[in-house]
Formats: structure tokens, sequence, C-alpha cells
């Protein structure tokens, strides 16, 4: 790991220089704080070493890094972790990396630096060096929802494949063939995992295996708005729209309205990944999988506590339910 | 300066005891916590010194505490923030409040411990001192809510510009017994929703029926109770104006088993009001502009440049595709 000499010998100055600049002290000049701030960059080195701090002392604070905060699937989330840590005697702080892998790793680097004694974390996508960093520290890290290759750090997450099996099944039941799947990034674990299950369902349960049903947004509702739209101009006419996660359904649901009016919108039936609670007054009602982002936040705090007091903690997947609004 | 040691020495309790107090724990008894405070307040004692860090290092990071962090109105407030924030070269930690005091006074707690430059807070009481006192020692700008007496740069909705475009809205379809669903009167936001509604009603020459109006807590469930108490009161409302997204979302549910369904306005638009029967029509209160006009006063107020409170226009969206008379 990166100390501070490393990085004021790559940036060609002191250590007491890097050390200001590094500290975030305004005695110092322009040029070594560019130099130093791109050596610290380089070498992934974590300022203000959170190890160090959490020896020196606990300040019963939990940092949350999630994907999306305007989707609901993470603010409740964030919610019933919060409940939890104040059971446990902690307080959480949250930053958002907004579906964002530049984003989320600024946050890893923020909280890197800030009093926090453990991060529960829901990863953007492919391990970058300071999450690296940060884990190789030993700073005690709990993965939400969402995997990350090479990453062993205990998670808490969906069971996708039951998820979308879940969902496959109701299709079937419903007698759709033509279902159009919105889905989420591949780089991120749950868009991955909730196609490759979807992919791997559809025919054994009657569903057309032609992959002009099929796009792909960015778990946020304009990048699924634009995907749902992609499928459509493909000339394709689904009979069934199954949204990857909440934002993603929203994002479709639009697209139809927008692209085919109401009237027609309204004769597709819609399911989706993670339940909102609008889905019951559309017409027709949205059916949905239940993904429990209470469970995994309580599950995910405990977790993380138990981490910080030096236990095991073991990876845990939290079934989902279905919830049927067809009325059949 | 002084201590948490001279803070119990005057107050007559153990330091364990002053501690608790001043970190906001919930076991302390009534006598020893106004013993603590008056001590805190008569010595000027500043609890988990932000000023300490702030005069330490400047770190590019601000904070935020939210109100709810499940109510839209505020999770597109902290994207938003968060944006215009990052375009400067800052970060936004996020805590939240849950609507909740006590749960207000944590997590000031855990942004004293950490390193922030200053903090964007939508208050949950009317405790002018205590945010007088914090904004004696950190940058401190308020989001949606403001507290009267407390001299803190406020930035929020107008609300009495957005309860007026409303009701003109529903005067005009025809609406005369209106009812209304407000938010907890200890939020100024509440306040000068219903303060708005009472007035306007009584100009626009709408009922006066006291049992048209009944009053929630911004969440979900509230909505719905409230909605129910109305309903059951007696009162025949034909509209319900509801002070926020959340509590029109319980409205909507409430409202689902009288086929003669009233026609809901929301302070608050939500992107599925499209989607749904019936229709809801918004008074569009723009989370994303009070964020950024959020941020940049408290840059300001980093940077130590003058700043002024205001007021973020709201836009009236008619849902009702013949929009005029019913």
């Amino acid at each position: 790991m990166a100390t501070i000499k490393d990085v004021a010998e790559l940036a060609g100055v002191s250590l007491g220089t890097a050390s200001r600049v590094l500290t975030g002290s305004s005695s110092t000049s322009p040029d070594s704080r560019a130099r130093v701030l791109a050596a610290a960059e380089e070498l992934a080195y974590v300022a203000n070493g959170p190890a160090r701090s959490l020896r020196r002392s606990r300040t019963d604070v939990l940092g949350l890094l999630v994907s999306d905060i305007r989707n609901p699937f993470f603010s409740e989330l964030a919610h019933a972790a919060e409940r939890e840590a104040m059971l446990l005697g902690y307080t959480v702080l949250l930053a958002n990396a907004n579906e964002d892998a530049a984003q989320a790793d600024e946050y890893l680097r923020i909280f890197a630096t800030q009093r926090i004694d453990g991060l529960l974390l829901a990863p953007q996508g492919p391990v970058t060096p300071r999450l690296t960093a940060l884990l190789a520290s030993g700073f005690p890290v709990v993965l939400l929802n969402r995997r990350a290759e090479g990453v062993t750090a205990p998670l808490f997450g969906t069971d996708n494949a039951q998820g979308v099996g879940l969902v496959l099944d109701w299709l079937q039941r419903r007698g759709h063939r033509d279902v159009a799947f919105v889905g989420g990034p591949a780089a991120v674990s749950t868009g991955a995992e909730r196609l490759a299950a979807y992919l791997a369902g559809r025919e054994a349960r009657g569903i057309t295996t032609d992959d002009a049903f099929i796009d792909a947004g960015d778990f946020l509702p304009d990048g699924a708005a634009a995907a749902m739209t992609r499928i459509l101009d493909r000339g394709v006419r689904p009979t069934a729209v199954f949204g990857a996660n909440g934002p993603t359904t929203l994002g479709a649901v639009r697209a139809l309205h927008a692209r085919l009016g109401s009237a027609e919108a309204s004769a597709i039936e819609v399911i989706s990944f993670d339940d909102l609670d609008w889905f019951e007054f559309t017409n027709p009602p949205i059916s949905a999988v239940r993904n429990d982002a209470a469970a995994i936040g309580r599950l995910g705090v405990i977790g993380l506590t138990e981490l910080i007091a030096g236990r095991q903690v073991a990876s845990l997947r939290v079934p989902t339910e279905l919830i049927d609004r067809s009325g059949a | 300066m002084v201590t948490i040691k001279d803070v119990a020495a005057n107050a007559g309790v153990s330091i364990g005891t002053a501690s608790r107090v001043l970190s906001g724990s919930e076991q302390t008894s009534p006598e020893s916590r106004r013993k603590v405070l008056a001590a805190a307040s008569s010595l000027d004692y500043i609890a988990n010194g932000p000023a300490r860090s702030l005069r330490r290092a400047r770190t590019d990071v601000i904070g935020l505490l939210l109100s709810d962090i499940r109510n839209p109105f505020f999770s597109d407030l902290a994207h938003a923030a968060e944006q215009a924030a990052r375009s400067a070269g800052f970060t936004v930690l996020l805590a939240n409040a849950d609507e909740d005091a006590s749960q207000e006074q944590a997590s000031l707690g855990a942004f004293a411990s950490q390193r922030i430059d200053g903090l964007l807070i939508a208050p949950q009481t009317s405790d002018n001192v205590q945010f007088e006192r914090l904004a004696a020692t950190l940058p401190l700008v308020f989001v949606d809510r403001t507290v009267p007496g407390a001299h803190v740069p406020a930035i929020t909705t107008d609300n009495a510009g957005g309860v007026q475009q409303a009701l003109e809205h529903l005067h005009r379809r025809g609406h005369r017994e209106v009812a209304y669903i407000g938010g907890p009167q200890s939020v100024s936001s509440a306040r000068e929703r219903l303060d708005a509604f009472l007035a306007l009603r009584t100009t626009l020459g709408l009922s006066d029926d006291s049992r048209l109006v009944a009053e929630g807590d911004f969440k979900t469930m509230s909505g719905a109770l409230a909605a129910q108490r109305v309903l059951d009161s007696g009162a025949r409302p034909t509209a319900f104006l509801v002070a926020d997204g959340l509590m029109t979302l319980g409205v909507i549910r409430a409202l689902r088993d009288h086929p003669d369904a009233a026609e809901v306005v929301s302070f608050d638009d939500a992107p599925w009001f499209d989607f749904v029967t019936p229709r809801v029509s918004a008074i569009e209160n723009d989370a994303a502009e009070i964020g950024r006009t959020a941020v940049r006063t408290l840059l300001d107020l980093i940077s130590g440049r003058p700043v002024t409170s205001s007021r973020v226009p709201t836009r009236f969206i008619n849902r009702h595709p013949d929009g005029g008379t019913r």
C-alpha cells in the first residue's frame, strides 16, 4: 500500500509539503498541490488512513454509498439501514453515485478521508484501484446488492435468479410470448444477473428468443425510455414488458405512452423487478417482484457492525416475492 | 475554550451525563437535560466542535441533512445539489432526519464528527437558538424550510404562490368544497401552505367548513388517514389539495373506495402522475432549482461572499385534458 513517502517522492516534493497538501492545508502552492494530488491519485493513496483513524478513535458513523438516491429501492434500503444503525448506536452518512462509476470512485476517496467506522457499498461496475486499496487496508466494507469482480467482502443482496424466475413464471401464466426485456448495464452485477436469468429461462416458458425484443438502459428512467423506444423502433410490438429495476420500468412505461399513445400502451402488461408504490394505480396495474430493500439494508448494517467488531461475516441473498396485480 | 468538563461542573452533573445530553441521547432525565443545556448555553459551549475541524482544513466536502430520504422531493433536491457541487469541485455527504427531531440531532452529531466545509439543512424543529449557534461555527444554509428568528439564509419554495395557482385552478373548475391535507405545523413550509390555503379560500369564496382541513406528517400513511378523517367527518369535498407528494399517494389510496372520486392536486409533482387514475394535477415544486441555488449560496458563504435568502417559483401542471370547467 502506498505511503505518503511514496507520494512525496513521485511528486518530487518534500514530505512536509505532501503532508500539507494531503491534509488540505491552504499554505501550499497551486503547483505542488497539483503534483501531490496527481501522485496520490496515481498511487491510489488513501489520505488520512481510515484504518489509522479507526484505531485512533471510533466515530460511530457508518458510510453508505448508494447507486442512485432517486431510486426508491436505494432510498428504502438507506432508510432501513439507518434505523438499524440507530438501534446499534451508529449514525449513517450517505453518498450517491448516481449510477456513475467515476462519481462512485470519487466518493470512495471522500469516505476514505472522513472519519467513519465502516462502509456499506453498492459497487458501480468494475473494481477500481481505489476500491482495491481501501479493501487492502483492512477497512471494514460490506457490499450491498451488487457484486464486484474479485472482491471477497460479504455481500447482502437480492436473489436475482429467483426473482427473474418468478417473473418468467408469471409471463408464462399470462400467456405472453412477445415479451420486451428492458435491462440494466451489463457492468453492474444486478444488470448482468437479471439478464442472464432471463435469457436462460425464457425459451422453456414459451417466450420469444428474438433478441429484437431485448435492449438495455442505465437503470435510470431516461436511459430505459431510450432502450424501450429502440425496441419499438425495430417494428416489434410486445404484449408484455419486463423492466429490470424500478426506474427502468418508469422509463419504459413513459416510452410506451409517448410512442404508442395511452390507449395502445394500456393494452400492454408491465412487470417490474422492484415494486413501486404507484404501480397499483396505473391502467392496467403493474405487477412486480418485490425486492426486499429494507431487509438488505438491515442485514448490511448488522454485517458491517460484526465486521467492525472483528467477527466473520457470511454473504446472504434475500429472496423476492411476486406481487401479482393482473387480477388473474 | 470551554470544554465538556466545564459544562458538567457548571450543571452539577457527571461528564457522562453532560456528554449524553449534548450528543442528543435520550437516556437522560428532563432535569439533567435542562441543567446541561442551560450550562452549555451560558458558557457558549460548542459541541463536537465543527468549528475546530473547519479551521483545520478545507475538505471540499459539504453536508446535506434531508428531512426524508424516501420523499422524492428531497432525493431530487439531493441529486441536483450534488451535481451542482461536483461542477464546483465539491462533494456532498447526506444524512436523513426522517422527519424526526431526535434523528436530526443524531445526524448533526455525525456531521460534527466529520470534516465538512458547510452544511445544507432542511430543519425539523423551530429551535432558532440551536441553529444560530450552529451557524456561528459552520457555514449553514436552510433548504425548503426555515426557522423564524434564526439568521440563516434559506432557499425555499414560493409556497403561497403555489397554493394560489392550485386553488385558482380548482375554483375555475367549479369546485367550492375543497379539502386540504396539510403537513406538520412545526415545519415552516407546512405552515405557509396552510396559511395560504385558509386566506385564499376566503378570497375565492370557497367553503370555510373546518371539517375540510386535516393535518398529516408529510408521509404517505398520514395522507390516507387524514383524507379518511375528512371523508368520515360528514364533509363532502369535491376536490383535495394535498401539501406534499407522499401524502398525495395516501390520499389517492383513501379515495379509491369512493367512486365519486374527488379531483386531486398535489404540492409536488411526480413522474407517475401521468399514468395513474385519477389524473393528479400538481404544483411543481422545483426541488432541483432549490438544490442548485442552495449549493451556490453555501459555497458563497464558505468563500465569505454576501448571500441572501431566496424563493424559487412553482409551476402549475394541469393534467385535466379538458382544462377549464368540469
